[in-house]
């Protein structure tokens, strides 16, 4: 082969290995814990709700604190969380549910029997919403404050706990 | 104290193998059997811990529990990080043996420069990633391990991966040795072709393993996510693939060398890559091991020194080959062989690239995406069809020169007719394109295989006349055949549906109907179970089966997992996942319909068989 083709890959693998090696060493590599979402936006694109025939988009949701739980029929871990939901009451508050991979007429079921804590129910079927939002399962919750920023990500079932301490304690 | 001498073991190796990456003739069967035995008592070691559940060590805390039935205490050792690691310096190590007991080319320099990068390994695991850390005083109760890796699927998925992965660092320090011999001959050829099949056969076994896992334990009834860890073991295997069929070329005709060398490379640094990139903490994925970025470094190092220096040497080294002078056309096997070549790197690739992207765009613009199984259907299938249709056609042709393709296409003329009805019937039955493309040429493929194998004995009157090889080929293909067909057609022909049971309710669906006739609460050794019994029957009322899956709640890990329960035919599964019940009145139940399923992992049987089967003969 020419020399000029086989010094391809190799210039490819040296980018490769220097653009990994800044990956890693990047400064504000984040501590374990904190979720690469914060300070993201919601996406863009709107978004099908599950029982309301207008399109949702992020811009609906500004002008409040807006607590947007991934949530599922088939996602077990979700009924531990669900009651902690019911609970929640803040004024300054809205809850939205996201609807993740579900059929309608289960997620409606679901929330019939467990009870509907939410005040807009957004269905992202196929999960090309949550993707953007970086979503790998359910139970996850975003707290986005009023202009649309995300100031807090957690990927697990929300205990009384994360409740008072990380999300209450962000509002006002 | 087993603390203590599994670390004497790990350390050992590692002292070992810096003695032979000197190259000398001193007793290298004796030092390679030291270092062998002394990572597997190493690993024996820390496997008793997890047996006797020795809280003192680090590992045994973090991952297991005194509950745990004792087979996930066993393969819960290499169910994690250091472990896992350490599994694959043993493994490492009785590949070191095999090299050490074997007649290879430039045998010193290929020693010294396995057990060069066997330093690197052992040093990773030693300094960054040691099993042994000691923890004082010693908790009373450890932190169990994650249910879903409790499986039998999961338990054997790593060690078989690892044989697959490592065998190719002997054909990478082979590769580089000749390289800087300008040998990159038949000779080469012949002596890496066994340890790159042999490797190449468990790879697959173990991308089938963790395939059959996924489908049987997540309860979404797929079995591939295009997750940048699955991405991560395919890389390999596409390359692989390539360099098996290059070494083809290289050994028959002296042609190629170039390519065979550079697919041998990227071969082993590409399993390089999928470690990196699983263990660094650069990507999140639901598979990826939670790692701290500094253990990241090491790797990358190691793997920077590896990549760039074989790339380099294969650059600075071009110019003088040994290969054959007189050219090819490109109708022949050699040409269709480069094509399957150009095919499969491009579709490795591709893979990459999926892998990547995110991570270049948050470099270069520090915004975060994901890149989805839409990309990868997308590209990695669409390319996949022109390679299928290739091979089709491929083993028919001759070295250097096909003058008679006309009559090669006679006999293959019942395949094509059988093919072309096939995508009637199945265009018929509107499927998606994809789907449709998938069927046809997965149909062609084996069919094609089969016609040349009838052809090669005589009509299936000689079968003894034939190498071994070309068994191996036949089944080979046919399995990869078999692959494309048995994907399309689930992923056509599935079906899935979320019911609501209550006792004693029939839902129908597809051919079956399917009764709820109990459901009970249960223990099982360290976990509660709820547990249903569902009464299968066919159209005509006879009982198929009973199928129980569960819901199971383990308690030192506080999580939940759905256990399926599969009924297996010859053509299709049943496959019930239950979900969850708010009253225990009302019971979310979600059930599937996989034809050709089982089609699937048999495919995978036959691809392991053509790579291991019949590994000693000289033919």
């Amino acid at each position: 082969m020419q020399r000029i083709v086989l010094f391809l890959p190799f210039s490819v693998a040296l980018l490769l290995m220097v653009m990994f090696g800044v990956r890693l060493t990047a400064p504000e590599t984040p501590p374990q814990q904190q979720s690469r979402m914060i300070g993201k936006s919601l996406p863009t694109q709107s978004i099908e709700q599950l029982n309301e025939a207008e399109p949702l988009s992020a811009s609906d949701l500004k002008g409040r604190y807006v607590l947007l739980n991934v949530f599922a029929s088939w996602c077990a871990v979700c009924t531990l969380e669900h009651p902690n939901l019911m609970a929640l009451n803040h004024p300054e508050l809205s809850l939205v549910g996201v609807n993740w991979k579900d059929k309608k007429v289960n997620a409606n079921g679901w929330l019939t029997r467990h009870g509907n804590p939410y005040d807009t129910v957004i269905w992202d079927y196929d999960g090309r919403w949550v993707v953007e939002l970086g979503v790998t399962g359910a139970p996850e919750s975003f707290l986005v404050s009023p202009d649309g920023t995300i100031i807090y990500h957690y990927a697990g079932a929300l205990t009384p706990q994360l409740i008072e301490h990380e999300i209450l304690s962000r509002l006002p | 104290m087993i603390a203590t001498l599994g670390n004497l073991g790990l350390l050992s190796a590692l002292i070992l193998a810096l003695i032979q990456s000197y190259p000398s003739p001193w007793r290298p069967r004796t030092l390679a059997a030291l270092t062998c035995s002394s990572l597997w008592l190493a690993m024996l070691c820390l496997i008793w811990g997890y047996i006797a559940s020795d809280f003192s060590i680090e590992n045994v805390f973090l991952n297991s529990h005194e509950a745990k039935p004792l087979l996930y205490k066993i393969t819960g050792s290499w169910g994690n990080h250091e472990g896992s690691m350490l599994l694959l310096n043993a493994i490492l190590g009785c590949y070191g043996l095999a090299l050490a007991c074997k007649k290879a080319p430039y045998q010193s320099a290929t020693t010294s420069l396995f057990n060069l990068i066997f330093l690197g390994f052992l040093g990773f695991s030693f300094f960054t990633s040691n099993p042994f850390v000691v923890l004082s005083p010693p908790p009373e109760v450890g932190q169990g391990l994650n249910p879903l890796l409790q499986d039998i699927g999961l338990a054997l998925h790593p060690p078989i991966l690892y044989i697959g992965y490592v065998g190719f660092s002997i054909v990478f320090a082979s590769t580089l040795i000749h390289i800087y011999h300008h040998h990159l001959d038949q000779n080469w050829a012949r002596f890496i072709k066994p340890w790159v099949v042999f490797s190449w056969g468990f790879l697959t076994l173990g991308i089938g393993l963790g395939s059959w896992w996924a489908y049987r334990e997540l309860g979404w009834g797929g079995f591939w996510f295009w997750d940048p860890v699955e991405n991560a073991s395919l890389l390999p295997w596409l390359c692989a693939t390539a360099l098996v069929h290059s070494l083809l070329v290289l050994e028959k005709r002296n042609h190629l060398p170039q390519w065979t060398a550079l697919l041998a490379i990227l071969t082993f640094t590409l399993c390089l890559v999928g470690i990196f990139l699983v263990r660094s903490g650069i990507l999140t994925s639901v598979h990826s091991f939670a790692l701290d970025p500094e253990r990241g470094m090491y790797f990358l190092a190691f793997l920077a020194i590896a990549l760039c220096g074989s790339l380099g040497l294969l650059v600075y080294k071009s110019t003088a080959t040994s290969a054959n002078k007189t050219p090819f056309k490109l109708l022949s096997k050699e040409g269709s062989l480069l094509f399957n070549n150009l095919f499969l790197t491009v579709l490795c690739f591709t893979v990459l690239l999926g892998i990547l992207y995110p991570i270049i765009i948050e470099v270069i613009y520090a915004t975060k995406i994901s890149v989805g199984s839409g990309f990868y259907n997308a590209s990695f299938n669409s390319l996949s069809f022109p390679l299928l249709a290739l091979l089709c056609i491929a083993p028919y042709l001759n070295w250097k020169h096909e003058k008679k393709l006309s009559t090669h296409l006679k006999s293959l003329a019942p395949t094509l007719l059988l093919t072309a009805i096939a995508f009637s019937w199945f265009w018929i039955q509107e499927v998606t394109l994809m789907c449709l493309l998938g069927l046809t040429l997965g149909i062609a493929v084996m069919l094609s295989t089969l016609t040349y194998l009838w052809k090669q004995t005589r009509q299936f009157k000689q079968f003894k006349t034939q190498p071994s090889s070309f068994y191996r080929m036949i089944i080979g293909h046919f399995g990869l055949g078999l692959l494309a067909f048995s994907i399309s057609a689930n992923s056509a022909f599935k079906q899935e549906k979320d019911l609501v049971f209550t006792l004693g309710q029939t839902h129908e669906i597809g051919q079956f109907n399917i009764t709820l006739t109990d459901m009970h609460l249960d223990t099982g050794a360290n976990y509660f179970t709820r547990r249903g019994i569902f009464s299968v029957q066919d159209r005509q009322n006879q009982l198929v089966t009973h199928l129980l899956p569960e819901v199971r709640y383990y308690v030192a890990e506080a999580q939940n997992t759905t256990e399926s329960d599969i009924y297996y035919s010859l053509w299709h599964n049943l496959y019930i996942a239950m979900g969850d019940t708010e009253d225990a009145i009302e019971f979310a139940v979600r059930i599937y319909i996989q034809p050709f399923i089982n089609l699937l992992w048999l495919a995978c049987l036959l691809m392991t068989i053509s790579g291991i089967w019949g590994i000693r003969s000289k033919r």
